[in-house]
């Protein structure tokens, strides 16, 4: 004979189940079957399972006897015929943080009345605290029944309790981290962390950036040696990662409690019958919050729809150049822009600039992807703008790019929004938009019109193909090509050259841009305004100088193709058009 | 007699691959589609199918390597295995490109192409293979570089291995997942002999009419028993381990002669402390033995779990455990 339980243990499964269903049933009550077996005094309950009562209300729940002796069923088959675990008890939730209620005791003295055992009921109040409540109730002699408060005991999380920050936790020029569920976030996060990269952030991700060692202690250091800012990407399955809800969300939580730092939800979670709505309360209820509203009354970006990702990209860039803003105006230094388009990386090559804007590598390596030009098309506006608020006299680009990449880099970066911009070439010269004294004046541009080989009695296609070259010993032919190959054909054609065959000197830069740029214009005019396709050949610093007067025009940009060996050519790979909305990106061709 | 039965339910639940079972069949179907999206190849009339462990539903946690068989049924005589691999390579590299850190995501092999997808932490292997004059079984590349080939015919495995499942009502899969498993904990993950071995020397004890049971414990523990002898043979005598699929050929094994002395010595004391414990009349020091035969899965959790009732060092508590009710108590209850 045992002696009669006056205990509760509740085991893993039957804990998460429990609290997992609770929060997610908010503001409704919901309950079910304890099952398990009893050992020595206690109630050990391993399994719960959920019977969906009809009509359950924020202080109500009915629990339907033949549902739930299906579902036991069900289990039971599951089983093997020498395992004692079966029903229990008794569990449900109470919305409001409180113990079983006379109506909870009447119920279990009904139930205990028709039980040959002793029966356990579980009250769980779903929120930060979670707390559990536990009765025990049995038939005594002559019919009547008891209940007992029990003491309950929940299984130990996993890992070990969270301290408070460090400090040096928050750190202006710290990485963002991404917090997800591997199972049905990783693309959202994917997608984010491009975005970000592609605006100039620096971006933790636990897949590049997690090394070797024990998870949980690699990623307790990244969440408090130095972050700037944090994105919660908010998916179903986030509801079953205790990694998010007991490290991340937490560290995240304690982190944005300084106001330097900067918490964005990207919220995936669609509203009950409106596809491209999200429901904002879902991020509490998943990870357990609930029914308080930390979450809920943060800032949450609407994943369902585009928008969503451009709006935590245009929050973490002007978070990005508040912090830095103060320091840029101390040293009275320039704002610092990174650009690469070639290699990959991660949060260690984090450095010095201000904004560091890398694009994922093409394939072949020759041209840019398509996949990175579309993602500076939308980055493009939110970067200028950034740039812009930082309110810093010049902005120095460092770097190296494709030509197309320079060309729409300075294109954002527009003379008359910008007052100077510097870019640096690999040797360390300056190629400044600002004229120096001590411009040597020895390159002249040398213009020249170029055959087109089409009927000229056609009519007119308000296209004008330029090619610009900056570099001595051209290869002419590819262009030629461009014209004559064209399907669509040009009115016009001109060849923008230097007239010595020595390369520009750094110092000539202002005054050869400019020129440059105006002759583009002057040709277009000359044409009606037409639609300019450029071929650029020369270096990365004077494209994004010359990208800087382009404000006026659609230029359709061409990058050197020379992937294929017979037959190099100039492919179209972008549309600037810097004055519409939405620019200076208006299009990434295929 | 200690049969646990639950117990070992629920260690095959827990060895049971949990995300991978999605994320495989994805995987799969990526390099499916790219490899079927090229000319080429379409020319030779590939028709790609899931092999291995994962197609014959016997992986263990976690799931690594998914393999893809490519059937070529119309590649000409005069493609080499050097040319038909740099052709995959071609066409997956272009698919594939490379990964987050820059490093390429296909790998070429001596007999396959890899590819990688960091996201779900697993591989695929992509194995080219041409018809063998018998018009029944395949070739594949032996060493890529040499124009070699060597005869396979790995769907059939999958179809002995589902007619021996259903001969042993069931029995023979649980029960190779339970070898595997132990070949894991006590040779350690890297080491050979591999699964595959494990697998295929199972499937001959099985064939041998000389394993059999009633239930987990006694299938596990006759099957460590013959496939103990298997590899005793294979070590001291130089006895080979049949193909199943391929009739008198044998398989080969890559492994050094201190690993075979190991996997044949740990073998043969896993087999005797598997019979000891099933013999144990104590299920405590029975379930404490096959823990440790189990060993921990690819989360890094103990496979064998103690039975109710007993502590985890395997000894008895002090009282009888009383079992849950079969069925819920009758009438509605409301809650408030």
């Amino acid at each position: 004979m045992t002696r009669p339980p006056t205990r509760i243990e509740l085991r893993v499964d039957a804990y998460e189940t429990i609290a997992f269903e609770a929060a997610n049933h908010l503001p409704r009550e919901t309950g079910g079957i304890l099952l398990g077996y009893q050992d020595n005094g206690t109630i050990v309950a391993t399994h719960a399972l959920v019977v969906e009562g009809q009509g359950a209300t924020t202080n109500r729940y009915v629990r339907d006897d033949i549902r739930a002796d299906e579902l036991l069923q069900e289990f039971l088959q599951q089983r093997a015929d020498d395992d004692p675990i079966g029903y229990v008890g008794e569990w449900h939730s109470h919305p409001s943080p409180s113990g079983p209620s006379t109506v909870d005791h009447a119920a279990m003295r009904a139930t205990a009345k028709v039980s040959s055992t002793p029966i356990a009921l579980l009250v769980f109040a779903p929120g930060a605290t979670g707390a559990i409540f536990g009765l025990i109730a049995r038939r005594q002699r002559f019919g009547k029944t008891t209940t007992k408060e029990a003491v309950v005991s929940v299984p130990p999380s996993r890992f070990p309790p969270l301290g408070p920050l460090p400090d040096g936790a928050v750190r202006g020029d710290g990485p963002v981290f991404i917090s997800y569920r591997q199972s049905d976030g990783t693309a959202q996060a994917d997608a984010l962390e491009d975005l970000l990269r592609a605006a100039g952030l620096v971006v933790w991700r636990d897949h590049t950036d997690l090394r070797p060692g024990t998870t949980t202690d690699r990623l307790e250091q990244a969440l408090t040696r130095g972050l700037s800012a944090g994105v919660l990407v908010v998916t179903p399955d986030i509801a079953h990662s205790d990694i998010v809800r007991e490290r991340e969300l937490p560290r995240l939580l304690q982190l944005d409690a300084d106001p330097n730092f900067s918490l964005c939800i990207a919220n995936t979670i669609t509203r009950a019958g409106e596809e491209v709505k999200c429901d904002y309360d879902a991020p509490d209820r998943l990870l357990r919050l609930a029914p308080a509203r930390t979450l809920a009354d943060k800032k949450q970006a609407n994943m369902r729809q585009p928008s969503g990702e451009v709006e935590i990209v245009r929050d973490l860039l002007m978070h990005r150049v508040e912090q830095r803003k103060p320091i840029i105006r101390a040293e009275a230094r320039d704002f610092t822009i990174r650009v690469q388009s070639r290699p990959a990386s991660s949060a260690l090559d984090a450095d010095e600039e201000d904004l560091h804007i890398r694009l994922k590598p093409s394939e072949d390596g020759r041209l840019p992807s398509r996949g990175g030009l579309e993602l500076l098309q939308k980055t493009l506006p939110l970067t200028s703008d950034a740039v812009y608020t930082a309110d810093a006299k010049s902005v120095r680009i460092s770097g190296g790019a494709h030509l197309s990449v320079g060309l729409g880099v300075g294109a954002a970066l527009p003379e008359t929004k910008i007052g100077r911009v510097i870019v640096v070439d690999p040797e360390e010269n300056a190629w400044t938009s600002a004229a120096p004294d001590d411009d040597p004046q020895t390159t002249e541009l040398t213009i020249e019109p170029a055959q087109i080989g089409q009927d000229q009695a056609a009519a007119l296609k308000h296209r004008v193909a330029i090619f610009v070259t900056l570099t001595p010993h051209a290869d002419r032919t590819a262009f030629e090509q461009l014209v004559n190959d064209s399907a669509d054909g040009f009115d016009a054609a001109e060849i923008i050259s230097l007239g010595s065959t020595e390369r520009i000197d750094p110092r000539e830069a202002a005054r050869l841009s400019a020129a440059i740029a105006q002759q583009i214009k002057k040709f277009s005019a000359s044409q009606g305004r037409a639609e300019v396709h450029l071929a650029f050949h020369g270096p990365y610093t004077m494209a994004v100088l010359i990208g800087r007067y382009l404000n006026t025009l659609r230029t359709v940009v061409y990058e050197w193709d020379g992937n294929r060996k017979d037959e190099p050519r100039y492919k179209p790979v972008l549309v600037l058009e810097p004055g519409v909305t939405g620019g200076p990106i208006a299009d990434v061709l295929p | 007699m200690a049969h646990l039965k639950q117990q070992f339910k629920d260690a095959l639940s827990s060895i049971e691959p949990g995300d991978d079972k999605a994320n495989a069949p994805e995987a799969h179907r990526l390099v499916r589609d790219a490899l079927e999206a090229d000319a080429k190849l379409a020319e030779y009339g590939v028709d790609p199918v899931l092999i291995g462990s994962y197609k014959r539903n016997v992986s263990i946690k976690r799931v690594k390597d998914v393999d893809v068989f490519v059937r070529l049924p119309d590649l000409p005589s005069d493609v080499t295995s050097k040319d038909i691999l740099d052709r995959f390579f071609t066409v997956l590299h272009a698919e594939f490109g490379s990964d987050g850190d820059g490093h390429r995501r296909t790998k070429r092999q001596d007999r396959s192409l890899q590819v990688s997808f960091p996201e779900y932490d697993l591989y695929v292997d992509a194995v080219p293979a041409r018809p063998y004059w018998d018009g029944e079984t395949w070739e594949i590349p032996q060493k890529g570089d040499e124009d070699e080939w060597v005869r396979t015919n790995p769907e059939k495995l999958t179809s002995l291995s589902t007619a021996m499942n259903s001969a042993h009502d069931g029995y023979y899969v649980p029960t190779v997942k339970l070898l595997r498993q132990t070949r894991r904990s006590i040779l350690g993950s890297g080491k050979k002999p591999g699964g595959f071995f494990i697998e295929v020397a199972t499937y001959q004890a099985f064939a041998s009419g000389l394993v059999s049971g009633n239930d987990h414990a006694e299938y596990y523990v006759s099957a460590l028993e013959e496939v103990s002898k298997i590899i005793n043979g294979y070590v001291t005598f130089g006895l080979g381990v049949n193909d199943p699929t391929l009739a008198g050929h044998t398989i080969s094994i890559r492994a050094t002669d201190d690993e075979l002395e190991a996997a044949k010595t740990r073998f043969a004391e896993a087999a005797e402390t598997a019979r000891d414990a099933l013999d144990e009349e104590d299920e405590g020091k029975a379930a404490l033995a096959f823990q440790g035969l189990l060993g921990k899965n690819g989360d890094d959790e103990t496979v064998f779990p103690m039975p109710p009732g007993f502590n985890e060092d395997g000894s008895k508590r002090a009282s009888a455990i009383s079992a849950g009710a079969r069925t819920v108590p009758a009438g509605t209850r409301t809650f408030g």
